[in-house]
């Protein structure tokens, strides 16, 4: 009966929301188009095997972008140890307290969250792409080896994970990403570079109906950040959210 | 002819208020009936009948949103239907899916407060994923309908949707309508 519940209750939904729906909607068209044909530092590369060197800091764990039995294309970067007195004094003060009930805040602007690590910390400021989109508000989970943020934006129909880790004192290993890969898509990898000139790397994979997951990694004074969106046709987004940073 | 225009033929028991509730909201109505039923014959069958609840309840009747709600009425008539069952049986469990099962929801919680609940939770989405939810759980258009209405591809549209259920669920499982 429940699960029904849930069904009846649609009928209870307010009016002028059923109105809105009924409208007619303007098609938007995809923005910064025009970005994947002019930046100079972005050439596509085709699915194929790819040499395990160091790219843009990130080294990769395997060598190839096709699907290979369930094993996800990884890759790791080295990012900078803060030492504990680098943070804010109420990050230190949860570092040291190691209580884990306390280790995870939620805050409602990027600022707010700037403020909260400390400003001796170099966290990128917010992209003012991702900063019109409305969001779940920034989770930040504190711990000596490293802290993470991250929120779901929503911009354009997408929603868009925006993840960053930043290196503790006692990180010594970290596994920063894996690129989705299945038989039924095809990852592409894109080598671009965000706003400020570090490079960055996209990997999106497609399926038959050219859309699929889109992925951005890119290191920024030692932090790593990652931006995932799913169901992508194109990159455009992506290399708008990019260009930003 | 505007909503007020009609409601006042309605009011004064008019012979023309029935023929210029088609004409305006027709195309409308038999939209979602045949969202539902999947038959022209039917559904305009459903739709004669909700004209007949729109006469007879206004007056004293006097909707505020009288576009959504007659399509309230064509939508519950078109539900009450044997033929509807299948569409709907699916649109429910499809809804439903990441919801945990039975017992679940909290012993006060009528289909009117989960209501203003979801109407809270699609207040805080963007307008396209609202839209999106809306014309699938509510007006019933097919998985591609939806996707052309949005300019949007079928994958992005199944996982949107997917996305926003999930979502929904966390939502009223924080304002403890719902528990796991």
């Amino acid at each position: 009966m429940s699960k029904e519940k849930l069904w009846e209750a649609m009928e209870h939904v307010a009016p002028e929301l059923i109105e809105e729906a009924d409208r007619p909607v303007t098609a938007k068209k995809r923005r910064g188009r025009v970005l994947v044909i002019a930046a100079a530092a972005c050439f596509l590369l085709a699915v194929g095997v790819v040499a395990a060197d160091a790219l843009f800091g990130f080294r990769f764990l395997s060598d190839d972008l096709l699907y290979s039995g369930g094993h996800d294309y990884s890759f790791e970067a080295d990012l900078t140890r803060f030492p504990d007195e680098q943070f804010s004094e109420e990050v230190q003060n949860i570092m040291e307290a190691s209580d884990p009930d306390q280790d995870s805040f939620v805050f409602d602007t990027w600022d707010e969250v700037l403020d909260f690590i400390g400003e001796d910390i170099p966290l990128a400021p917010e992209s003012s792409v991702l900063a019109d989109a409305t969001n779940t508000g920034f989770r930040v989970s504190v711990s000596k080896s490293t802290t993470n943020i991250s929120t779901i934006y929503t911009l354009d129909g997408y929603d868009i994970i925006f993840s960053v880790y930043i290196g503790g004192e006692e990180l010594d290993y970290f596994h920063v990403g894996s690129v989705f890969a299945d038989e039924n898509f095809n990852t592409q990898r894109i080598e671009t570079s965000i706003g400020s000139g570090a490079g960055a790397l996209i990997h999106h994979a497609t399926d038959e109906d050219s859309n699929g997951p889109c992925t951005s990694s890119f290191l920024r004074d030692g932090i790593y950040y990652s931006i995932f969106i799913a169901g992508a046709s194109d990159t455009a987004l992506m290399e708008e959210i990019l260009a930003d940073f | 002819m505007n909503s007020e225009e009609l409601i006042g033929l309605l009011e004064g028991r008019s012979e023309q208020a029935l023929s210029e509730l088609d004409r305006t909201y027709g195309a409308y109505c038999r939209t979602i009936a045949r969202n539902i039923l999947r038959s022209d014959e039917d559904a305009e069958e459903c739709v004669s009948d909700a004209y007949l609840s729109v006469w007879n309840a206004i007056p004293p009747a006097k909707p505020t949103s009288f576009k959504a709600w007659l399509g309230t009425i064509v939508r519950n008539s078109a539900l009450r239907r044997r033929r509807s069952t299948a569409v709907a049986e699916a649109l429910c469990a499809e809804l439903s899916e990441s919801l945990p099962d039975a017992a679940s929801v909290s012993a006060n919680c009528e289909a009117k407060v989960l209501g203003e609940a979801i109407t809270a939770f699609l207040r805080r989405q963007s307008p396209q994923v609202r839209s999106a939810f809306l014309r699938r759980y509510w007006y019933c258009d097919t998985i591609e309908a939806v996707a052309l209405r949005l300019g949007w591809s079928v994958s992005k549209t199944k996982s949107t949707l997917f996305r926003t259920r999930k979502k929904l669920k966390d939502y009223l499982i924080k304002e403890e309508l719902w528990h796991e």
